[in-house]
């Protein structure tokens, strides 16, 4: 084996949100305080922590959407892309120009886009469904259509936000297979996620986020076993 | 890269120019994105953002973003056709949305302007006859049709980043975007009633001159006009909502100062003052000179507006893009 070198570095990376106190006062809300962990090319990597741990902030710096208060964020010159679902959806347009909009906003471009189509109408199963407005759609349809588009995305870097199946039982058991694929597949993917039974299926390593704190980094199932065991503890006080 | 994009590509150019002299000052240079994508040149310079820890007082430098912005916008001309890709996508689905939800659907794009413009030829071309003026009613249609240019796409702009505030959560998108695809829309429809007002006028009798050659010239001044003051605007609601109600009376003390009722050179010398700077006054009259009198306008005059409107695109632009990541912290509150 060779010795990998990290595609993505967070070194006790930190992040704010501001709250107001009243018309001039503000006081800081640091959502992450100290997160460490390294992300190599090829891999799938978990991020496991309970509600308000800070996960979604940390996919946003992951996504280049802000930028760490605290700390240094190295990216390697990688793309990376939060599988975002219904991005851009303009309620009185068709699927198919919904499709275009929404993959225009995730990144896609028009020409994949236009080739992917009918990959997109076909993966969604709407059918004649697929030039009606969104509207008049149900919010199943919707979530499939969606998931279509985003499961076109392709950066360097893809980033899931607890989003592997979506829609009827039918549809949820395709894309959730669809995309579990692509997480075990040679794609660098960071999945984000509360249940530990899912980063064990799926990822090969795992980080552990406690309030705003990276807790433990390594294999999965080793850091999936010290995160039960935290909640275990928890639950019996 | 195909040739059909170069003006394009220009006005872009430029606007990165400056982005990146603003954001990291130093000139921008760009990367062949062949190369910096091909797994060969894996990994290209990494880059490193570094921040002192704000929680001890120390000043945060602007370092470079996480994310797409390393390779992805500013370096590569990809990336600016797919931007500019997504904002006409968006703005023609934006404006086809809009017309679905009625029942006359498109018709709507005439039918508006007309009926706003017999609106004001009922009061004041056949009400009020007080105003003496020569050709009142397509000088007053005129004010009334560019001013509308102007004050919807701004009021408008004011709100478009501030309205995105879901999306830029989910992805990483340039904010200019989001005034642009407004200006884009505004514009369209702006364009229908123009030509329409234009053909009234014929109709009406004022027959067409060469002075109608320098129209687009002086339509993209204005635009550039609005884009500068609709840009800026739009950096501001973000962290100061009440703007957008704010600015409603500035806006309103303008158009009553553009000379839309009235005719700015019969002012009498002493107030002339208060019109000389006010650009919409000057366009409005610059459009009147030649679509009523056949006119050339100008052209010092045209100059000064086009060049002062262009630097503060740029410079509008340019803090647009400095916000970037500091507008998603605000809206997220």
């Amino acid at each position: 084996m060779t010795i990998k070198t990290p595609i993505l570095e967070l070194k006790h990376v930190g992040y704010y949100y501001e709250r107001q106190r009243g018309l001039f006062s503000k006081d800081r809300f640091w959502a992450l305080q100290d997160v460490s962990f390294a992300l190599f090319r090829g891999e799938s990597l978990g991020i496991i922590g309970r509600n308000g741990a800070g996960k979604s902030t940390l996919l946003r710096l992951l996504a280049g959407i802000s930028k760490p208060d605290k700390g240094t964020l190295v990216n390697h010159g990688c793309t990376t892309s939060l599988l975002s679902l219904q991005a851009g959806f303009v309620p009185h347009l068709s699927g198919r120009d919904n499709a275009m909009i929404s993959g225009l906003t995730l990144g896609i471009s028009k020409n994949t886009i236009k080739e992917k189509m009918e990959a997109i109408r076909e993966f969604s199963g709407l059918e004649e469904f697929f030039e009606e407005p969104v509207h008049s759609y149900s919010s199943g349809m919707k979530a499939r259509l969606g998931f279509s588009v985003a499961f076109q995305l392709d950066p360097d870097i893809l980033l899931v936000d607890e989003i592997l199946g979506v829609g009827d039982e039918l549809f949820k058991r395709k894309s959730s297979t669809a995309m579990k694929e692509k997480i075990r597949s040679h794609k660098t993917v960071v999945l984000v996620t509360h249940a530990a039974g899912t980063i064990r299926e799926l990822c090969d390593r795992a980080v552990w986020i406690e309030q705003g704190e990276s807790r433990a980094e390594g294999p999965a199932k080793a850091v999936m076993n010290e995160y039960e065991a935290f909640i275990k503890i928890r639950t019996k006080k | 890269m195909d040739a059909g994009h170069r003006p394009r590509e220009l006005v872009w150019m430029l606007f990165f120019q400056l982005q990146n002299l603003v954001q990291y000052g130093k000139k921008y240079t760009p990367v062949d994105p062949v190369e910096a994508g091909t797994p060969a040149a894996f990994p290209p310079r990494p880059v490193r953002l570094v921040c002192k820890n704000k929680m001890e007082g120390a000043v945060n430098p602007t370092g470079m973003s996480a994310g797409t912005r390393n390779r992805g916008w500013f370096q590569s001309w990809n990336r600016l056709n797919h931007y500019l890709d997504l904002v006409f996508f968006r703005a023609w689905g934006d404006l086809r949305a809009e017309a679905h939800r009625y029942y006359l659907s498109y018709i709507w794009w005439v039918l508006g302007p007309v009926l706003e413009m017999t609106v004001y030829y009922l009061v004041f071309g056949l009400g009020l006859r007080a105003v003496r003026t020569e050709h009142f009613m397509v000088f007053l249609l005129i004010g009334i049709i560019i001013w509308r240019w102007f004050d919807a796409t701004v009021s408008h702009c004011t709100n478009a980043v501030r309205g995105g505030r879901s999306l830029m959560q989910q992805v990483d998108l340039p904010k200019i975007v989001f005034p642009l695809i407004v200006i884009c829309t505004d514009t369209f429809k702006f364009l229908i009633a123009f030509s329409l007002i234009v053909m009234y006028i014929n109709i009406y009798g004022l027959l067409a001159s060469s002075a109608y050659l320098i129209l687009p010239v002086v339509l993209t001044i204005q635009l550039m006009f609005i884009m500068a003051v609709g840009i800026l605007f739009s950096c501001i609601t973000p962290f100061l909502p009440d703007f957008a109600v704010f600015v409603n009376y500035p806006i309103r003390i303008m158009f009553f100062m553009s000379g839309i009722f009235y005719d700015i050179d019969k002012i009498p010398e002493q107030y002339r003052f208060l019109f000389v700077y006010n650009p919409m006054a000057r366009l409005i009259h610059t459009y009147r000179s030649i679509l009523l009198h056949g006119q050339f306008p100008d052209i010092e005059l045209l100059l000064t507006i086009a060049s002062l409107s262009f630097l503060g695109v740029l410079a509008a632009g340019a803090l647009l893009f400095r916000l970037d990541k500091v507008i998603p912290r605000a809206l997220a509150r």
